[in-house]
């Protein structure tokens, strides 16, 4: 069995000291940034890409992972304790866990949180290593003009996805794109967009960019809202759920963990897509005499989601590792702390790379299982930390945005960029223009510019290329029924639904 | 006028219209190429084009709902936290090469403290001492990253 070897190749690099302490760190961090609310794992990853130079690049990969998905969990323990979902992802688990909390069964649904999420985490690890291989391959034949489309499906497909206005979202991602053209054009070597400064003919950064938004913009929005913040310091009582608790759940983690994984490869989906969509489907399922009711404490409502959310946070790994091709805002990063090691993203990554492949997709697996070892046992620490006020915390979270910005090139201009995006990226929250397409749209952008280059100079400038490539007319098909579907009434309605459930 | 500065859509679109005007117009700097042989002014200019478009139906869109949006209780900027947070963020960008890393984390955080609407100065004082200590052992001590400690260092 190939998958045995591969993953046998993998455990052997992620079993190391020093990568099980990197995992380690990665997974501690992620659950801290998980239950602290006004920082996701976005500005995390953007603030400790430049201090991963120092690592080898599967050690820095394996960290960076760890506190993506250490966020779901860190995500879930706020959610069910105090209401406050430290993380987007974990806006549905607050419904029904806080309720469950309220009637002294905090325990209960904490721990199958966890279960769930590392029921989930085993399963979709599997899926990603099964499933890795022969879409790289598949994607080895895969030329500029399928590489072009496959990537404006990537970004439509992320529109349907993200929630708040469609027309926005597009204008954001061709926003993002136009910002990707800054810099140095690399065919012809004009500096476009630079307006003579010399720190712009290398393109603006796009650890200062996401840090800028998601980091300094989080911050600017939470400051106006003043905090309101109150910590429900009930009895956690007994972690492990009952046998009845169990088998209430086990069908919701597996169609959590089955859906989650799905909607993760899709583009735009990843954790958040994946929990919403789950405990609507749960709730479906139940129907209205579910006992207790959805919202009311049902714990299914609990697993499934943190199920789903943790699936779809690891298989968003494939379209990264297979294709080279983000599909959310925190691949995209990946994308940078690749490219920071000299590794090309994409289908070659598994030949080329074999060691750093299977031991990136091994460490899920190990840090799922030490967030279920650890978090359990050290949930009384993550409540305290809670209790830290925001005026004590956004100004260690801006130190190290401006440090982890300064030290990408020892750069001022640097800095000042992270400060003009902050101010952009209050503005675009004000606006109610959602950021992470535009974070997509950047990264994407001169990949996007290049193949179609290329494309058309293959195809001496006919754009029917596009269409005549079997691979690259199936991805534009799909693109146009996309928008078809998105534009039809009933859609848009039952849209809106899934995503006004907060 | 007012009315029309409460409507989210409308100023959005409206920005995006600007933004798409300067990568078009500017995109012109740049030789255009053929289809075939594309100059550095292609895509751009495709892009601009797209981005004026589309702001064009947010704007439209906004437009539609002046109404509900004119009824609405604006958008409530609040710039005082914004321009704070800006400029000490900027002032730190000047500070850690000339002065070093304490004096930019002290300015940094003494600037942006200002902006929480609990303020406490012994807190603040208190967490600039902690950051400086911290960020000393972690970034020049620990990982070795090439930055002045001290404005004479």
């Amino acid at each position: 069995m190939d998958l045995i070897t591969n993953l046998g190749v993998g455990f052997s690099v992620a079993l190391t000291f020093q990568n099980v302490l990197y995992a380690l760190i990665g997974c501690l961090l992620g659950t801290l940034i998980g239950v602290l609310p006004g920082i996701g794992p976005v500005a995390t990853i953007a603030m400790l890409l430049p201090t991963t130079y120092v690592l080898p690049p599967v050690s820095a990969l394996i960290m960076l992972a760890g506190i993506y998905y250490g966020a779901q969990y860190g995500g879930s323990t706020t959610a069910i304790l105090v209401n406050l979902p430290g993380e987007s992802s974990s806006v549905v688990t607050a419904l029904d866990g806080y309720q469950m909390a309220r009637k002294g069964r905090a325990g209960a649904a904490l721990g199958m949180a966890a279960i769930g999420s590392f029921i989930a985490g085993t399963f979709s690890t599997l899926l990603v290593a099964a499933f890795a291989p022969p879409l790289s391959e598949a994607a080895l034949k895969f030329g500029p003009a399928d590489y072009f489309s496959l990537m404006i499906l990537g970004l439509i497909a992320a529109v349907v996805l993200a929630h708040g206005s469609v027309l926005k979202a597009i204008a954001m991602i061709i926003l993002g794109i136009a910002l990707g053209l800054v810099g140095t054009d690399v065919n012809s070597g004009v500096a476009r967009y630079s307006f003579d400064t010399p720190e712009l003919t290398d393109g603006i950064g796009f650890v200062a960019v996401a840090m800028g938004i998601f980091g300094i913009g989080e911050i600017l929005i939470n400051l106006e809202r003043g905090e309101a913040r109150e910590v429900f310091t009930s009895k956690v009582g007994k972690l492990l759920p009952s046998w009845q608790d169990f088998k209430h759940s086990f069908g919701a983690i597996a169609r959590g963990t089955g859906l989650g994984s799905l909607l993760g490869v899709l583009p735009g989906g990843g954790a958040l897509l994946a929990s919403f969509s789950s405990y609507s489907l749960e709730k479906k399922l139940a129907g209205a005499n579910a006992d207790p009711p959805f919202g009311k404490g049902n714990i299914r409502g609990v697993a499934a989601p943190e199920s789903a959310n943790n699936a779809g946070a690891q298989t968003s790994f494939i379209p990264l590792l297979t294709l080279g091709i983000p599909p959310n805002a925190v691949m995209a990063l990946m994308v940078g702390a690749m490219t920071i090691h000299n590794i090309q993203p994409g289908p070659q990554v598994i030949t080329a790379n074999p060691q750093l492949f299977w031991g990136l997709i091994a460490s899920m697996w190990v840090g799922n299982l030490m967030l279920v070892i650890l978090n359990l046992p050290l949930i009384g620490m993550w409540v305290q930390l809670l209790k830290i006020p925001y005026r004590l915390l956004y100004p260690m979270i801006l130190v190290f945005c401006c440090i982890g910005v300064y030290t990408v090139n020892n750069n001022t201009f640097d800095v000042w960029v992270i400060a003009a995006f902050g101010v952009i990226g209050y503005i675009f929250a004000k606006l109610e223009c959602e950021p992470a397409p535009l974070l997509l749209g950047f990264i994407l952008g001169p990949m996007m510019e290049e193949n179609l280059r290329r494309a058309l100079l293959l195809s001496r400038g006919d754009p029917m290329v596009f269409l005549q490539r079997p691979i690259s007319a199936t991805m534009l098909v799909l693109s146009v029924l996309l928008l078809i579907v998105l534009a039809l009434p009933a859609i848009r309605k039952k849209r809106e639904e899934t995503f006004v459930e907060d | 006028m007012n009315q029309f500065l409460k409507n989210k859509d409308l100023l959005a679109g409206l920005m995006f219209i600007a933004i798409g005007l300067i990568f078009f117009v500017g995109a012109y700097n740049y030789s255009m190429g053929t289809a075939a042989r594309m100059g550095p002014g292609y895509f751009p200019r495709i892009l601009g084009g797209l981005l004026v478009f589309m702001g064009i139906l947010v704007a439209g869109v906004g437009l539609k709902n002046q109404a509900k949006a004119a009824a609405s209780e604006g958008i409530g900027w609040t710039w005082t936290p914004v321009v704070l947070v800006t400029v000490a963020v900027i002032l730190f960008g000047l500070a850690l090469p000339r002065l070093g890393m304490v004096a930019a984390v002290i300015v940094l955080i003494a600037l942006s403290g200002f902006a929480a609407h609990d303020k406490n100065y012994r807190e603040l004082a208190l967490i600039a001492v902690a950051m400086c200590v911290f960020c000393a052992a972690v970034f020049i001590w620990g990982l070795n990253l090439q930055m002045k400690l001290w404005p004479w260092s």
